[in-house]
């Protein structure tokens, strides 16, 4: 009988086998592309250490089940959730890119909807590993900006005769995106069946200001002019109306006063949509956002 | 059917799995189902079209929470964020009981999304007996434990599974969610009689049943719920009925999922076992 070595210690060694690579079998029934290589005399010993021998299997073969079904659910549901980014990138370069991404960074969330939340960053971190990697870069944050309208909060609306009165916030489901290339372009032409060679994106250039949102039972990408964009955005930080016209006005020269007209439909379009509401006590959105 | 006091006393018969295939058929054509059960965790969140759709559920059935993110035999205990959003979904369905497996899955803050299995030690039985309590405290619903299908067993392990299962739920005052298609799994993997594990389980704790399908390989079976229920996890529950009386029973069908109607009747074909339980005991008495 062997010394027990605890439950915790039991358990990170489990996981940390878990997230070694997978390789021979595991990797060739997954879409990863090949890899050559075997699981580190660590996996063995973890294996043979905690695991007993069945009638048929031994230990390392237990062990595998677990470690394979590991990476088949993780890479399974970010392909879900990326879907315009594997088109863009193409099946090798995608699945590569996930592979190294969820070896990086492992879930830190109960929910795989949380899976992606930091992918955009990690192509941004390497910019030479990555095809296109801007568009890359901002396709991710696209599509990760889509899970989070996906599932965020919606609080009741301002009547709009009192939007002037008391703190203001942005309903929780839309998410702001400044864009610097024509990720939303390419998500569309994506969801079209565009394939990744029709989907070679143009080189990036300033000024694509994207909401994120839901609406009925849909998730909805739109553009908006810049001011509306940095109006939207200083009510988020700001909390306050009056406070952030005064900053798009004031300390960023995008609106003067013959834009009176154009503010008043933003407001309209935004007061239709239920986007201004009252702040929640807690923040529910920016708690998921905290690292 | 009666209940117990580990399922609220209710009164539910066969359920289903609610699943994303199937909602628009369930909204539209209100089938005769005892209850749906949902998985907690795709409904944890703060908004959306899932939970609206959840509500329009909730105006026309009974629904039960079955999680798969508690952790509840994780070394490190329960994450309380997680159990405060499960709370706050209970609100929302009136939940009778809540349940959720004996395993582990996150360390670190780290998850592994999977149902790990424990070895059958004192220290884990301890573990999982203190966090059960405080879920269950903060549920202030019943709580029930569901044993897991496993793969591997641990060298460190001092009792069988069924002693741990037991033992677990006898000093938690838990509920049992008794997987008997987990039993017909793991006894192929491991080796042992599901008879014998069926048999020694605290009865009068099971609050539910879970009957599904698996996947049999040549030297293991993966649990796989893709499958109809095969006739040695249907001879199971017949004697599970036997010993525990007629339970609220849930078929479960998450992959390659077929129209409702099939997955349906699939379930239904369980009722036979009650009326098979009733009339022996009409007959003994």
């Amino acid at each position: 009988m062997r010394a027990d070595t605890g439950l915790l210690t039991l358990q990170r060694r489990f996981m940390a086998a878990l997230r070694e690579p997978i390789y021979g079998d595991s990797r060739a029934r997954s879409e990863l592309p090949e890899r050559s290589g075997d699981v580190s005399a660590v996996f063995t010993r973890t294996a043979d250490d905690l695991i007993t021998p069945s009638a048929l299997l031994a230990p390392v073969e237990r062990l595998e089940l677990y470690h394979r079904q590991y990476w088949y659910r993780l890479l399974d549901s970010i392909a879900e959730d990326f879907p315009a980014l594997r088109r863009l990138l193409g099946d090798d370069a995608f699945w590569r890119l996930m592979e190294a991404y969820l070896e990086a960074r492992p879930p830190v969330s109960f929910t795989l909807r949380h899976l992606g939340a930091g992918l955009a960053d990690f192509i941004a971190a390497r910019p030479d590993a990555v095809p296109h990697a801007v568009h890359a870069e901002e396709l991710a944050r696209l599509e990760y900006a889509l899970c989070l309208a996906f599932e965020s909060g919606e609080t009741p609306a301002v009547d709009p005769a009192e939007l002037r009165q008391g703190r203001i916030a942005l309903q929780p489901h839309v998410q702001l995106l400044a864009l610097r290339t024509s990720a939303d372009s390419l998500w569309r032409a994506a969801g079209r069946g565009r394939s990744a060679a029709e989907l070679t994106p143009p080189s990036a250039s300033p000024g694509r200001f994207v909401a994120v949102f839901r609406h009925d039972f849909g998730l909805h990408v739109e553009r908006m002019p810049r001011a509306a964009f940095a109006v939207l955005s200083a009510i988020r930080e700001l909390g306050s109306l009056a406070l952030a016209i005064e900053r798009v006005t004031d300390t960023k020269g995008l609106l003067r006063a013959r834009d009176a007209g154009r503010v008043s439909a933003w407001f309209a379009l935004w007061t239709r949509r239920g986007w201004l509401t009252r702040p929640l006590a807690r923040d529910p959105e920016s708690e998921r956002r905290a690292p | 059917m009666s209940g117990n006091r580990f399922n609220a006393h209710t009164d539910l018969g066969i359920g289903l799995g609610l699943r994303a295939p199937h909602l628009d058929h369930i909204l539209t054509h209100k089938p005769d189902v005892g209850w749906f059960e949902i998985i907690s965790e795709n409904y944890m969140m703060d908004g959306g079209s899932a939970l609206r759709r959840l509500d329009r559920v909730l105006e026309s059935y009974r629904v039960v929470q079955h999680g798969v993110g508690l952790y509840v035999g994780s070394a490190q205990g329960v994450d309380h964020e997680h159990l405060r959003r499960l709370k706050g979904l209970v609100r929302r369905t009136g939940s009778p009981w809540v349940t959720d497996h004996l395993c582990w899955g996150s360390v670190d803050g780290t998850f592994s999304h999977d149902l790990l299995p424990l070895p059958y030690t004192r220290e884990a039985r301890d573990r999982a007996v203190a966090s059960i309590r405080m879920v269950r405290d903060v549920l202030e619903v019943p709580f029930a434990i569901e044993n897991v299908s496993s793969y591997a067993e641990f060298h460190e392990s001092r009792m069988t599974e069924w002693e741990f299962l037991s033992e677990v739920a006898e000093r938690a005052d838990a509920g049992i969610l008794l997987d008997v298609n987990n039993i017909f799994v793991s006894s192929v993997n491991h080796g042992f009689d599901p008879m014998v594990y069926l048999e020694s389980v605290p009865h009068a704790r099971v609050a539910q049943i879970h009957i599904a399908g698996h996947a049999r390989y040549e030297r293991f079976v993966i649990d796989t719920h893709d499958h109809p229920v095969i006739d040695p996890v249907w001879k199971l529950y017949e004697r599970a009925i036997e010993l525990c009386g007629p339970t609220p029973t849930l078929l479960e069908w998450d992959a390659h999922i077929p129209p409702f109607a099939e997955v349906h009747a699939e379930a239904l074909k369980a009722t036979r076992y009650w009326r098979h339980t009733a009339l022996e005991v009409a007959r003994a008495s």
